[in-house]
């Protein structure tokens, strides 16, 4: 996932962003080593300000807010990568059946995703999780499962050009494995699909950060989406000065991530 | 050029999913939240106030107020519950909220005002002997809204009227016959000494008008005009179903006294507290209570508390084997902390609940018993004792071979209270998964039965202790929300118990059996009280002046300013 657009330099926007981007996946990675405290430790004063011990203060039950922020790292940015992989996987892996099998298959799997495309996959996969388990594990299929249509789409369109290359052609001629096939034509495909995991990525913590703002999946899951609907539940939010820490840096956290990750796409030249 | 229309559509996608967040976040909340829930309302983002704050700029309430205000009218203009209904009996909300909107419209035959029960309608009434009958004596020059003369055949039509059209805040159940003696003269007999008969019904019956409701067949889908007249001192004028906005105006001829508003209105806000700092409301009687404390040092805020009508406690299903037993009931109530519940799941306002379910405050309340406090040994002897073992090492105790592992359903705003129900449940080695769903849904999952575990806030409680009956087999006499369904905990002594209370005349025996009920309550855990939410109100004092809490809430339990005697007692100070 290096680079959207292998072969090519990156521009300094991109650089820029895979340089915020490292230092989320390495805040996710490292995120027990930085927290000062469990999240489920409520046992400090409720309301702390600023202070040495805890950075960005403290919520109404006693919960480091610090804490809590490096924390939505950790689960917010695996779950994300997670959806985006598994979504873009299950769209190419689709895809590449549906041209593969060819007729039948191919109409039977467009038909679906043409339908599940109808429908704003945000409904779908709010009504999903709505009715599931509340797990993340839940949310998290419920993410993959509905916004993998996108990605099918472009990557069929792809490879039915790619199929009808002369390299293709051959291979399959010559009764060439499935493997073979995929071999000749994965450099063609693979920038879409780099590109697509970014934007599924993308998608996928606006989604996370969604649900779990409007109380959909694990209720205890301290997510961001979590955090920020803590801070908006305070109810003196925006008569005293809480909120420059209790909302502003989620929200930055969150907005930084998700424009970094847009623009890793679309900000190359 | 490309590159540059390129760059464009990327900052700008970039713009609209992080825009996205937000925007489906305030869209979403704005529905959803009810006044009810101010806490959760509250966390409504500014782009939400901003829309709400242009919508009442041109909402019917302020285009009433402002035009009622040209002529020199006194508007005194208060926050609302959604979702009320319409001001009748029939049309309103089956809730407390309902019943408010009712009740300016509506007279009783007994009220209560600051100082506790006296007669409205009644100028006085007399109790059998064999406390069956009660002989109610009507005030004299008592009219209709209409105009129509107020007599005893009305009480009786009203009595008979609900008889048959059943009305869900008061249950004429108890009793057998309203008899007209005179013009001015009624006797109600009851099938069998019922004690609340006063407070649940002669004070909360809102009182019909024979020359209107007799023709009526449905009452529920009859909304003329002439469905809301009353003999109460406002007069409905108009209720705007959109936005939820009450108009009443003030009934010239009140038989009580002179009513010191010309026109009241009553409107939902998300936002209470702004809306009374803003100066768009006078009363802010739906704020939480911290909002309310918050506005102590504001210039002419009048900052109220009122007792605690609200109770959230944990439902146990009775179709658990493992929850069905006694000492597992006992021995959570021993793993909870629920001071530290108050403290930090609910900002410290309200009081810790106690084992016999009864509020400390409450005159009925039995101090004899002493309240188990968090312990952390006792709860795994208890569990220990009811056969839990941990055998398969996880942490996690098993009963009966099956892993102590339940799902606890919470509303949506609970949150915080069910971390702390789970980190406490741990300790004692029972697992805990929690599923949020909207308030709504969880009242109505309670109600069927369906849920493990639940824990869950409703009002309706305090006052006579008649709410006792939620836990015996025949329930009449607590209001339906706080009812649980499903398989429940069943006593025979309780219910009989139960039943010589609400027919004990004397008030220390029937003391007596309250607090036996109570030990019984506290031994056997049929539910556990977690927490009585505390009350407080704002409202400026340099426009209308005189608010009180009624004692026990408005007719059983409506914890607001709203009680009509207010508008006859208070002083208009504009």
């Amino acid at each position: 996932m290096k680079n959207g657009t292998s072969g090519k330099r990156m521009s300094f926007r991109q650089k820029t962003c895979i340089m915020v981007l490292s230092i989320y996946f390495f805040i996710a990675a490292f995120a027990p080593l930085i927290m000062p405290y469990e999240v489920t430790d409520f046992s400090h004063p409720s309301l702390a300000e600023p202070c040495r011990q805890y950075l960005l203060g403290t919520d109404e039950m006693g919960h480091d807010i610090f804490s809590l922020l490096i924390y939505g790292f950790r689960l917010t940015v695996c779950m994300a990568l997670a959806a985006g992989f598994f979504s873009t996987l299950t769209g190419t892996v689709l895809a590449f059946c549906a041209c593969y099998l060819g007729k039948a298959a191919d109409h039977v799997i467009t038909m679906t995703a043409d339908l599940f495309i109808i429908v704003p996959e945000m409904v779908i996969v709010m009504f999903a999780a709505v009715f599931a388990e509340p797990t993340m594990i839940n949310t998290e299929l419920a993410i993959i499962l509905f916004s993998w249509p996108r990605v099918y789409k472009i990557i069929r369109g792809k490879l039915k050009d790619c199929m009808n290359s002369s390299k293709v052609q051959y291979t399959m001629m010559m009764k060439g494995s499935i493997a073979d096939v995929l071999q000749k034509l994965m450099p063609d495909i693979m920038p879409s699909v780099q590109t697509y995991f970014i934007l599924q990525t993308n998608k996928a913590v606006t989604y996370e950060t969604t649900l779990s703002f409007f109380g959909i999946g694990d209720p205890l899951a301290k997510t961001w989406g979590k955090l920020i609907r803590a801070a908006m539940d305070y109810e003196n939010l925006y008569y005293d000065r809480v909120f420059l820490w209790y909302f502003i840096p989620v929200i930055l956290v969150v907005v930084v991530f998700v424009v970094s990750l847009a623009l890793l796409v679309h900000g190359g030249e | 050029m490309k590159k540059m229309i390129r760059q464009g559509f990327g900052l700008m996608m970039a713009a609209m999913m992080a825009a996205g967040v937000t925007a489906c976040g305030s869209a979403g909340t704005q529905p959803e939240a009810s006044a009810a829930e101010t806490t959760a309302a509250t966390g409504t983002t500014t782009v939400a106030e901003t829309t709400t704050a242009a919508e009442t700029e041109t909402s019917p309430a302020a285009e009433a107020s402002t035009a009622a205000e040209e002529k020199g009218e006194r508007v005194l203009r208060m926050d609302a519950m959604s979702n009320c209904g319409m001001p009748s009996p029939f049309l309103s909300s089956s809730k407390g909220s309902g019943y408010a909107v009712v009740q300016y419209v509506f007279d009783t035959l007994v009220w209560k005002d600051a100082d506790g029960y006296m007669n409205l309608l009644a100028e006085d009434y007399s109790v059998a002997d064999d406390h069956k009958t009660y002989t109610f004596k009507l005030r004299d020059g008592i009219t209709w809204h209409d105009g129509e003369t107020f007599t005893a055949e009305d009480v009786k039509f009203s009595f008979d009227y609900y008889a048959e059209h059943e009305y869900s805040w008061v249950s004429v159940k108890p009793v057998k016959e309203a008899r007209v003696v005179d013009d001015r003269t009624v006797e109600i007999e009851l099938n069998d000494i019922y004690v609340p008969f006063i407070a649940d019904i002669a004070a909360s019956l809102p009182i019909l008008p024979k020359h209107i409701y007799e023709k009526v067949e449905d009452p529920v889908s009859y909304q003329e005009k002439d469905a809301f007249v009353g003999t109460g001192p406002m007069m409905a004028e108009s209720y705007d179903t959109e936005s939820g906005v009450y108009t009443y105006v003030k009934n010239p001829n009140y038989y009580f006294g002179e009513v010191n508003v010309d026109r009241l209105i009553l409107s939902p806000y998300e936002d209470p507290k702004t809306a009374l700092l803003n100066g768009e409301i006078d009363v802010a009687t739906t704020t939480s209570y911290k909002q309310a404390l918050s506005m102590k040092d504001t210039e002419n805020i009048h900052v109220l508390e009122g007792s605690s009508m609200w109770l959230t406690r944990l439902y146990f299903n009775f179709d658990n084997a493992a929850l069905a037993t006694k000492e597992v009931r006992q021995a959570i109530a021993c793993a909870i902390d629920r001071q530290e519940i108050v403290d930090k799941a609910f900002g410290g306002s309200g009081v810790a609940g106690t084992d016999g379910y009864v509020h400390p405050d409450s005159q009925w309340y039995n101090d004899q018993i002493a309240n188990r406090q968090k312990d952390v040994e006792k709860a795994k002897e208890l569990l220990a004792a009811a056969g839990a073992k941990d055998t398969d090492g996880d942490g996690i105790l098993e009963f009966q071979g099956q892993p102590m592992s339940f799902e606890l359903l919470i509303s949506e705003k609970d949150e915080a209270m069910a971390e702390l129900l789970k980190a406490y449940l741990k300790e004692a080695g029972i697992e805990l998964t929690v599923k949020a769903a909207d308030d709504a849904t969880v009242k109505s999952m309670i109600q069927e039965g369906s849920f493990t575990l639940a824990a869950n806030g409703h009002g309706s409680f305090g006052g006579d202790p008649k709410y006792l009956a939620a836990f015996s087999a025949d329930t009449t006499g607590a209001a339906k929300v706080t009812v649980q369904g499903g398989a429940c905990w069943h006593s025979d002594e309780y219910d009989s118990l139960m039943k010589s209370s609400l027919t004990e005349t004397d008030e220390a025996k029937r003391a007596e059996l309250v607090d036996q009920m109570q030990v019984m309550i506290a031994e056997e855990v049929p539910t556990i009280a977690i927490y009585y939410k505390s009350n407080a109100a704002a409202y400026n004092s340099a426009v209308f002046d005189g608010f009180y809490y009624t004692p026990d809430g408005i007719s059983s339990g409506v914890p607001y300013l709203y009680n009509k005697l207010i508008l006859v007692s208070g002083t208009w100070n504009k």
